[in-house]
């Protein structure tokens, strides 16, 4: 099975842009989302719907790469709209909570933003190979080093521990399996015995994760590694597209928080 | 050369010795198979050279390097390629081509030379379809075969690989199989840990380890027709050979060497073209 938001190999012209000015982006994406007013709001929508456009990625795969965050989407938006003081549209008979006025506002904004959120940084992952990811990680840390950052390992330590989620869910899935094999359950049964069988986990989980550790490190000693700068496959590359990127956000950056253009907006 | 000299070895705070003074060499472009009994030290003995252990007493020599010296350990590591029995414990990158790119990184490489080395690699296993894919999403077969890309990516002289067909269907283990026998043809030297008797017979010597020290060390199939050869290496006699023993023991005339299938079908048809030859001769022709 290929993850979700897994890297989708094209060559289209967000795919080429420079990690670094997308990782950029997608921090200033996030900020201004959560300043923006309706005006700031739609030209953000329109922007993240035309990078969408422009990176190829096909809407089906995009869907589902969101997957089950739909849910988490569907669920703030219900909170905000169901649990918000406002003008009353319907109150649910018999209970405390009544949909307002204000909070499906609210909610439609809270949900939203999320999307949006989510979808930035699916438009990051899904065009920008991993390591090339890390790479620019490391180069936009990389003033920090100045200040006794250890900058290269920080960034490769990202990518070690996004690798090493996955192992960690079969560790997991196999620790769980095999004390189900002996009868232990934590799906039923009384709340001490299921207590009894979470803890159970607990350890063999942790040994587990330990010597995988262990082992992993063991074999990128076997292959060569040291703490410090290391080189990639391919190297971040400044071109034209990229200055006009960043143009283009700084621009958009400046339009968004200036006084005047916050209160035009 | 691989030079492994009276090495013993301890683990920290154990009082018993893993290996008590193991000696053998492997030669460039040699092709060697280590084999024992399970928790004979075989790992243990493997990890010696790549450096990431130490002997207690004794030297490996790696082209004259010394793995005591830690300054020796990067040039080391370059040239003695280690795979290990778990390919998912040494996965680093994130997609398949990331990972092969992981060692020429450590050494530094220019991006360039570093694509080459991938490309190059990827081929070598014929993975070069998969190279974007996650490691995660690959089968067993395709695992072992990508962690063998991962050292190849280094241009290592030599491969050192702890059970790389273990757990592995027919058409993995084949494929692992094939690829070590590429690679020898191509100058690499191999010493792989295995249990597999097919393994076994193709190599250009076996060593067995037993009770921390070398047992044996020379032609698999010379060392194979020595009384109790087969458990001291933690194999049990194929049945093949066990069924050709016993009908040599009730007289039929079939040599001794017989160890697989293929070699028991030519000596069984070897037999019954004699014995046709013999009754069309009583016989007359018909």
């Amino acid at each position: 099975m290929i993850p979700a938001g897994q890297y989708l190999p094209g060559d289209g012209p967000i795919h080429r842009l420079d990690p670094r000015v997308k990782i950029l982006w997608a921090i200033a994406f996030s900020i201004l989302l959560f300043q923006a007013g309706l005006a700031g709001g739609i030209l953000l929508t329109a922007l993240l719907a035309a990078v969408g456009a422009m990176s190829g990625i096909p809407f089906r795969r995009f869907l589902s790469a969101l997957g089950p965050l739909w849910v988490l989407v569907a669920l703030l938006f219900l909170l905000h709209a169901f649990f918000s003081n406002g003008p009353v549209l319907f109150a649910l008979p018999g209970l405390p909570i009544a949909l307002t006025s204000t909070g499906l506002a609210r909610g439609f904004t809270v949900a939203w933003q999320f999307l949006c959120l989510v979808s930035a940084g699916l438009f990051l992952t899904l065009t920008t190979p991993p390591g090339l990811l890390v790479l620019g990680l490391e180069r936009l840390l990389k003033p920090t080093g100045r200040l006794g950052v250890p900058y290269t390992e920080l960034a490769f330590t990202v990518s070690i521990a996004l690798r090493f989620l996955p192992m960690l869910h079969e560790t997991f899935l196999q620790v769980r399996d095999a004390q189900r094999s002996r009868g232990s359950d934590t799906r039923s049964g009384t709340l001490p015995g299921r207590l009894r069988a979470v803890s159970a986990l607990v350890a063999p989980l942790l040994l587990g994760t330990f010597r995988q550790a262990d082992a992993l490190v063991e074999a990128m000693e076997a292959r060569g590694y040291r703490p410090g700068p290391r080189t990639g496959l391919t190297t971040p590359r400044f071109t034209p597209p990229d200055v006009a990127a960043c143009v283009l956000l700084g621009l958009i950056v400046a339009l968004m928080t200036l006084p005047l253009a916050l209160r035009l907006f | 050369m691989i030079q492994v000299q009276t090495v013993t070895f301890t683990y920290d705070g154990e009082s018993r010795s893993v290996l008590r003074g193991a000696t053998f060499v492997v030669a460039p472009g040699e092709h060697v198979v280590l084999s024992g009994p399970n928790g004979c030290g075989k790992t243990t003995l493997l990890k010696h050279l790549n450096a990431l252990l130490v002997p207690t007493a004794g030297e490996v020599l790696i082209d004259g390097l010394s793995t005591r010296d830690r300054r020796h350990a990067p040039e080391i590591r370059r040239r003695v390629g280690m795979v290990f029995q778990n390919p998912d414990r040494q996965i680093v990158g994130m997609t398949v081509e990331e990972d092969v790119a992981f060692g020429p990184g450590n050494l530094g490489l220019p991006p360039t030379e570093i694509r080459r080395r991938v490309d190059a690699a990827l081929a070598a296993v014929d993975l070069d379809a998969l190279r974007h894919r996650s490691p995660q999403a690959l089968s067993g077969g395709e695992k072992r075969l990508l962690a063998i890309a991962g050292v190849l990516a280094m241009e290592p002289r030599y491969l050192a690989l702890d059970e790389p067909t273990a757990y592995l269907d027919p058409v993995g283990r084949r494929r692992v199989l094939d690829v070590l026998d590429c690679l020898q043809r191509e100058g690499i030297a191999i010493l792989h840990v295995t249990h597999d008797l097919d393994a076994l017979l193709n190599a250009d010597r076996l060593l067995s380890l037993d009770g921390g020290v070398i047992r044996h060390d020379g032609p698999p199939r010379v060392i194979l027709k020595e009384p109790g050869a087969w458990s001291g290496i933690g194999l049990e006699t194929p049945p093949v050979a066990r069924l050709l023993e016993r009908l040599r023991q009730d007289g039929v005339d079939l040599p001794a060497d017989v160890l697989t299938v293929e070699e028991a079908a030519r000596a069984l048809q070897g037999l019954l073209a004699g014995r046709d030859a013999g009754g069309r001769t009583e016989g007359g022709p018909p």
